[in-house]
């Protein structure tokens, strides 16, 4: 009888995450001894009676790997640790049902589990190998917010999408000399949007990292309608805030998604702008999940590759307890609790922001 | 008077060159006492008779972080054996490298910042040896420097040449057929194997592996067989070639030479080759080059602030930092067999002809 390794995926979904399912189970097809099943929505498929799971051979990732999403589908709430019940009363409590799913898969025979997902997914992953699951992580953010690999998939087909964006709203922008806001992705890590300014030519980039001042941004598009081109590109991060303010968000009303919903910071910012004075003509625009959407760059199908062939052979090699990594040029893995440790954030000091200010960027600081 | 830095771009085109110019021009102009100039033409410019060099401001590198090509317009002559046209018409090969030195000096440019790929390399190596103030930035298309983690416009080559894997990958599948793509890479088949991997090729040959024409027909039989998939593709680089025979050159191609041998052997499913040529070179840089353009051009203008000439400006390790030009001997960046890439493709059954 062959080995089986489950995969699943977890949290946002992320362009990318189905050529890691191919790569997995290409990889599994090389072998004689190795067949992959696939859970459906996160841990959920494992946990649900009946079981729900899917056999995954070479002709179900047949193509896959250049379309958006995920094959499994995915869940941003609950969680073996966290499973939702509904009271009598209609109201949510969680109890924890890990030790009845670590049981489950031993059951069903599983030798080994892929959890492909982000930091809230990789901290499952751990508590888990504490358990004695055999079990092997793959990084999964599109706001490239881990520290311990160079990038995660899905966050260049994201800066590409942000970046075409600005492309577009130059243009408007010039012909109509307006101040255009532009939100993206990237709830403490400013990635998306630093790159996508770099990449697009705007004038002014907010990011999380970096707290605004409302006058300093006044100042900048106040000379490009004196002594400059007469309109201004701002990107601005979800997560950013001015210097004496909070981050715009709102408790998600999904039952045991933890994380805050946020959004709205630029219709904050040309608000206050107006408030401020700005008396140009201001747009808006929102991108959202068009961030997440659509068919990967190739960069991130050839890493997402290189991390479903990695996850598969540390399966073979019986390696556990750890997750993939690309630290370039080379795919190496590192330990969860070292993978979990720190996120990354845009450092002020790293060449990007140098970068950003040398070409007279505007990080809304000074 | 105003501190003068010249760009001069030489070889070919690739795109994220604009975003390299725009972004020295935008880093200068933060300064008071810097002004920028560009060689039209490679360096025909500081060399012609009159003058060819054009002020660079704000203004004229306006909006063209994403446009391909380069404003500058390039050429791959090399001034110490520059073609210079006689009397009659002809042309003979001379060194004029005292004159483009002497005018370099007569119109203060005191620094040169060279955006150029391999062959570009070793030109400026000559020219700092002759005094010349340079501050190099690598270009080149097939990602085959191995000073820098990245070259700018590699990325866009591979994701124009995957976009090609896609579509073949649709008319290979709906008509049974082998499609052979044939893609830039003499020497380094980086893009070749970039684009099979994230395509989902069958087949991929590169020039660092010699292929046996027998393993590739075996690969694709099996594509056939009854439960294959009924079609293949093959992604092949350019200087790819077959075990025990030379590179393909001239009108040649690969890719119908690859046609022709499995014809001759008999190989039955209905073959169609496309060379994808200078699609890879134009068109509109992916955000990563322009970034990493952009980045390179600021750190070069720091790099001639700090005096700090006969350097590479690179992005190694994933930093931005900078080489000495004269240790850069640079053996091109080949794909090495133990390369993680070479390991993934293999994982997942892409055939390399070996």
């Amino acid at each position: 009888m062959k080995k089986k390794a489950l995969v699943l995926t977890g949290g946002g979904d992320c362009p990318g995450l189905n050529a890691v399912i191919r790569g997995i189970v290409k990889r599994a097809g090389q072998t004689d001894d190795w067949e992959v099943v696939g859970s459906i929505q996160s841990f959920d498929g494992v946990l649900k009676e009946p079981t729900e799971t899917i056999e995954l051979d070479e002709k179900s990732v047949a193509g896959i790997h250049f379309q958006g999403g995920t094959i499994l589908g995915t869940t941003t709430k609950g969680g073996p640790f966290a499973w939702p019940v509904r009271e009598n009363d209609g109201s949510w409590s969680f109890i924890d049902r890990s030790d009845e799913m670590v049981r489950k898969l031993k059951h069903m025979g599983i030798e080994a589990v892929i959890n492909i997902g982000g930091d809230g997914s990789q901290r499952i992953s751990q508590k888990l190998y504490e358990k004695g699951l055999n079990i092997i992580g793959v990084p999964k953010t599109i706001d490239n917010d881990l520290s311990s690999t160079d990038y995660t998939f899905g966050f260049q087909t994201a800066v590409q999408i942000a970046t075409e964006a600005v492309d577009k709203l130059v243009t408007t922008a010039a012909s109509h000399n307006r101040v255009i806001i532009l939100e993206v992705m990237g709830r403490d890590a400013g990635w998306i949007a630093l790159n996508a300014a770099i990449a697009g030519g705007a004038e002014i980039c907010l990011i999380p990292e970096i707290p605004y001042d409302i006058n300093v941004i006044l100042d900048v598009i106040n000379k490009r309608f004196t002594d400059g081109k007469g309109h201004v590109n701002i990107v601005i991060s979800e997560g950013a805030k001015p210097v004496d303010g909070e981050v715009l968000s709102e408790v998600s009303d999904e039952i045991g998604n933890e994380n805050l919903k946020l959004g709205g910071i630029a219709n904050k910012l040309l608000n206050d702008l107006k408030a401020a004075g700005c008396e140009a003509d201001m747009r808006e625009t929102v991108l959202g999940h068009l961030q997440r959407g659509g068919v990967p760059i190739a960069f991130d199908r050839i890493l997402a590759t290189q991390f479903g062939v990695k996850a598969m052979e540390l399966a073979i090699e019986g390696t556990f307890g750890e997750m993939v990594s690309y630290q370039h040029p080379e795919i190496v893995s590192v330990p969860f609790l070292e993978a979990i440790s720190k996120y990354n954030i845009v450092n002020t000091e790293s060449a990007l922001v140098k970068t950003a200010r040398g070409i007279g960027m505007s990080l809304g600081d000074q | 008077m105003k501190k003068r830095i010249l760009i001069v771009n030489s070889g070919g085109d690739c795109p994220g060159m604009n975003a390299v110019i725009r972004s020295i021009v935008k880093r200068t102009s933060l300064e008071e006492n810097y002004e920028v100039f560009g060689s039209v033409n490679g360096f025909d410019g500081i060399i012609s008779e009159p003058l060819n060099i054009i002020q660079l401001t704000e203004k004229s590198v306006s909006g063209i972080v994403h446009k391909g090509g380069t404003i500058l317009m390039t050429n791959k002559k090399d001034p110490f054996n520059y073609p210079v046209k006689q009397v009659d018409e002809s042309f003979i090969h001379e060194d004029v490298t005292d004159k483009l030195f002497y005018n370099l000096r007569v119109h203060h440019l005191n620094a040169v910042i060279h955006i150029g790929g391999n062959r570009s390399l070793k030109i400026a190596q000559k020219l700092v040896q002759k005094g010349v103030n340079i501050v190099f930035i690598p270009k080149t298309i097939n990602n085959n420097l191995s000073v820098t983690d990245y070259t700018f416009g590699f990325n866009t080559a591979a994701q124009i040449a995957t976009e090609a894997v896609d579509k073949l990958t649709t008319t290979a599948n709906s008509h049974n057929r082998t499609l052979v793509l044939e893609v830039m890479g003499p020497n380094a088949g980086w893009i070749a194997l970039n684009a099979a991997i994230a395509g989902g090729a069958d087949v991929c040959l590169i020039p660092e592996v010699p292929f046996d024409m027998e393993k590739v027909l075996e690969k694709l039989k099996t594509r056939y067989t009854s439960d294959g998939k009924g079609f293949a593709n093959i992604v092949v680089a350019e200087g790819a070639y077959e075990n025990g025979t030379e590179k393909c050159s001239g009108p040649q191609s690969i890719s119908r030479k690859i046609t022709a041998r499995l014809k001759e052997m008999n190989f039955k499913a209905d073959i169609r080759e496309t060379i994808l040529g200078y699609l890879q070179r134009g068109g509109t840089p992916m955000a990563f080059d322009r970034v990493l353009a952009t980045q390179l051009g600021v750190k070069a203008f720091e790099l001639v602030k700090e005096q700090n000439f006969g350097t590479v400006a690179v992005h190694k390790n994933s930093k931005l930092s900078h080489v000495d030009l004269q240790q850069v001997i640079d053996k091109g960046n080949k794909v090495h067999l133990s390369h993680s890439l070479i390991r993934t493709a293999k994982g997942i059954g892409i055939n390399f002809g070996d």
